[in-house]
C-alpha cells in the first residue's frame, strides 16, 4: 500500500531533494522584498517577484499548536495503527509550517515549546521536513 | 447587496443518506424538484443555475443543465468549497437583479462514501496534497484539532463549553424529520467519545453524508404570500491573514462591520443564527469574529446561553452538519435552507417563535493549515 507523496515539480524539486538528501529545509528568500516563504511558489506571495533564492533554514522553531492524530486519512497510514504528533511550527526564519514532531519524547511537546529539524529522521518514511523537541525546549518545560 | 425586489422564493432538499445510494446529479434533481414544488414555480421558468459540488467534476453547471433539461442564460460552478453555496445565493441575486437571468436555482450536493471522502480530503488542493497529506496529517480533523488546542491554551476555552454546541444541535436535529442522527446526545457522551485527533473527539466531527439542497432566487413578487425572503447583506473573504497557520480568526472578522451596517440590523435583532459547523471550535470562532462576543470570550458566551431553537441563542436550528447532515456541496447550503424554512414559519416542531431575521455563514477551502474562504448573509422575511 502506497503512502501519499508530494508530487515533485519544477518549483518544489530543489526543496524536496534537499530534505531527502541532506535533511535540510530549504526556504525561499525573495531578493526583492526579503520575504521568506514556505511552501514553494513560483513567485513571491508578498511582492510577486520571481527572484527568490532557496536557502537552508537554521532549523529551529517554536510550536504554535499540536495534535495527537489517532485516525489517519489515507489507508496506508490507517493500517499502521499508530498515532502521530501533528504540529504547526513558526520557524525562526519566519514562515509557519505544518510538520510532525518525531522522537521517543514527542509526548512532551507543548505550545510555545522549542523544536528543531529532525535531520536524522527516516527520510524515506517522512518525505517532508519533520521536527523533534529541542534540548532547550525540554529545559524550559 | 441589499435588494428590495429580488430574493429567495423557494427551498427544498433531497433525502439525506449516510452512504450515497444514487449519483450526485440524482440528488441534485431531487432537491431541484422539491424546491420548485415549494415555490409553485414551473421548470420552464428556470434560466439560471449555480452549482456547488465537490464530486461533480468533470461535470459542471452546464452539464447539470443538460441532465435537468434546462436551457440556461446563466450557469456558474462555484468554488470556495463550503463557503461557496452561501456566495452562490448572493451571486444569483445579482444575476437576477441585473437582468441576466430571471429565475435561478442554487444547488449544492454530493453523493459519496467514506472512501470518496478520504480520497477527496487528502487531495483537497495542491498545498494539502503536496505538503500536508504526506505527513499523515489526519485530514481536516488534524488541522482543526490544532486550532482548538490553541484556542483552549490561549483563552481557557473548555471542552465542556464547546460541547454545548454539539448537544444543542442534536436536540434541534431530533425535531427535524430530515436529520440523519436520531439519538439524544448528552454532554457526557460528547466528553467521553472516541478520540479522533486530540483534543477532537467523535462528536466534534461531522459525519460525511450524501444529499443535496436547493434554493430558488427570483423576483420577490413571484413568492407565495408571506413566503419571500430578502437578503439584507452578504459578504465573502478569501485568504484572510495570509500565511497564518492554525489561526484563531477567519475572514468573517474582516467584513463583520459592513455585514451588519449594510443590513441595518444589530446582533440583538437576529432571531436565529446558522454558523458553519464543521467543528464546534469553528462555530465558536465565528461567534467571536461575527461580534456576538469578543475574541477569546466565547467560552463564557456559551456558558451564558442556551443554544437550542427554543433557547436564548437559537443556533443551527435544524441540527446543522453535525447532527442533521454534512452533504459536502449541500453542507454549505443547509444553513440557508434552514433559515428560509424558519422565516417562512414552516419549521414545525423546531420553529423559532416569530422568526423574522437570521444570519447564515459559510466556511471552506481548507488549505495549508487554515480555511481560506469565509462568507455570510443576513436574511429577512420580506414584507411586514
Ligand atoms: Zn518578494
Amino acid at each position: 500500500m502506497e503512502f501519499p507523496k508530494p508530487t515533485e515539480d519544477a518549483v518544489n524539486r530543489e526543496m524536496l531533494q534537499a530534505w531527502h538528501a541532506h535533511g535540510e529545509l530549504l526556504l525561499q528568500h525573495c531578493t526583492q522584498c526579503a520575504a521568506v516563504t514556505y511552501y514553494p511558489r513560483r513567485i513571491c506571495p508578498s511582492c510577486w517577484s520571481s527572484r527568490m533564492e532557496n536557502r537552508p533554514s537554521a532549523g529551529e522553531g517554536t510550536v504554535i499548536s499540536f495534535s495527537v492524530v489517532h485516525r489517519g486519512v489515507d489507508e496506508a497510514f490507517r493500517q499502521l495503527g499508530t498515532t502521530v504528533t501533528l504540529a504547526s511550527v513558526r520557524t525562526d526564519d519566519g514562515p509557519q509550517l505544518i510538520t510532525l514532531i518525531v522522537g521517543d519524547d514527542r509526548d512532551q511537546v507543548a505550545i510555545g515549546g522549542r523544536v528543531r529539524l529532525a535531520r536524522d529522521a527516516d527520510r524515506e518514511r517522512y518525505p517532508l521536513p519533520v521536527y523533534s523537541l529541542a534540548p532547550s525546549g525540554k529545559d524550559a518545560s | 447587496m441589499k435588494s428590495d425586489d429580488v430574493g429567495i422564493i423557494g427551498y427544498g432538499s433531497s433525502a439525506y443518506e449516510k452512504n450515497g445510494s444514487q449519483p450526485t446529479f440524482a440528488y441534485l434533481a431531487d432537491a431541484a424538484a422539491a424546491c420548485l414544488a415549494s415555490a409553485g414555480i414551473a421548470k420552464s421558468e428556470i434560466d439560471g443555475i449555480a452549482l456547488s459540488s465537490f464530486h461533480a467534476p468533470p461535470d459542471n453547471a452546464a452539464t447539470l443543465g443538460e441532465y435537468l433539461g434546462l436551457e440556461l442564460n446563466w450557469a456558474h460552478f462555484f468554488s470556495a468549497a463550503s463557503a461557496g453555496p452561501v456566495i452562490s445565493v448572493m451571486e444569483a441575486v445579482r444575476a437576477v437583479e441585473s437582468g441576466v437571468a430571471n429565475c435561478v436555482l442554487c444547488l449544492g450536493g454530493d453523493s459519496r462514501t467514506m472512501d470518496d471522502f478520504r480520497h477527496l480530503i487528502s487531495r483537497f488542493n495542491q498545498a494539502v496534497a503536496n505538503y500536508a497529506a504526506p505527513l499523515n496529517f489526519g485530514g481536516m480533523n488534524g488541522f482543526f484539532s490544532m486550532i482548538q488546542r490553541r484556542h483552549m491554551h490561549e483563552f481557557g476555552t473548555k471542552r465542556e463549553q464547546l460541547g454545548r454546541i454539539a448537544v444543542a444541535q442534536r436536540y434541534n436535529a431530533l425535531r427535524n424529520p430530515q436529520s440523519l442522527f436520531r439519538k439524544e446526545l448528552t454532554l457526557d457522551d460528547y466528553l467521553n467519545a472516541r478520540m479522533i485527533a486530540d483534543p477532537l473527539r467523535l462528536y466534534d466531527c461531522p459525519m460525511p453524508a450524501s444529499g443535496a439542497d436547493a434554493i430558488l432566487v427570483a423576483p420577490l413578487d413571484r413568492a407565495r404570500p408571506g413566503k419571500g425572503v430578502r437578503i439584507l447583506s452578504g459578504f465573502q473573504k478569501h485568504n484572510h491573514l495570509p500565511g497564518e497557520i492554525t489561526p484563531l480568526s477567519g475572514g468573517w472578522a474582516a467584513f463583520r462591520e459592513r455585514l451588519f451596517s449594510e443590513a441595518g440590523v444589530s446582533h440583538d435583532e437576529l432571531d436565529l443564527v446558522q454558523l458553519y459547523d464543521d467543528y464546534p471550535i469553528m462555530v465558536s470562532i465565528q461567534m467571536e469574529d461575527l461580534g456576538f462576543c469578543g475574541k477569546g470570550e466565547v467560552g463564557a458566551f456559551l456558558d451564558r446561553h442556551t443554544l437550542t431553537f427554543d433557547g436564548s441563542f437559537p443556533l443551527n436550528t435544524g441540527g446543522g452538519q453535525l447532527s442533521c447532515a454534512a452533504t459536502a456541496g449541500g453542507g454549505g447550503l443547509i444553513g440557508v435552507l434552514e433559515t428560509v424554512c424558519q422565516l417562512c414559519g414552516e419549521a414545525g416542531e423546531r420553529q423559532v417563535e416569530d422568526a423574522r431575521t437570521g444570519l447564515v455563514s459559510g466556511f471552506g477551502m481548507v488549505s495549508y493549515g487554515h480555511g481560506l474562504s469565509a462568507s455570510a448573509l443576513i436574511l429577512q422575511k420580506a414584507g411586514k
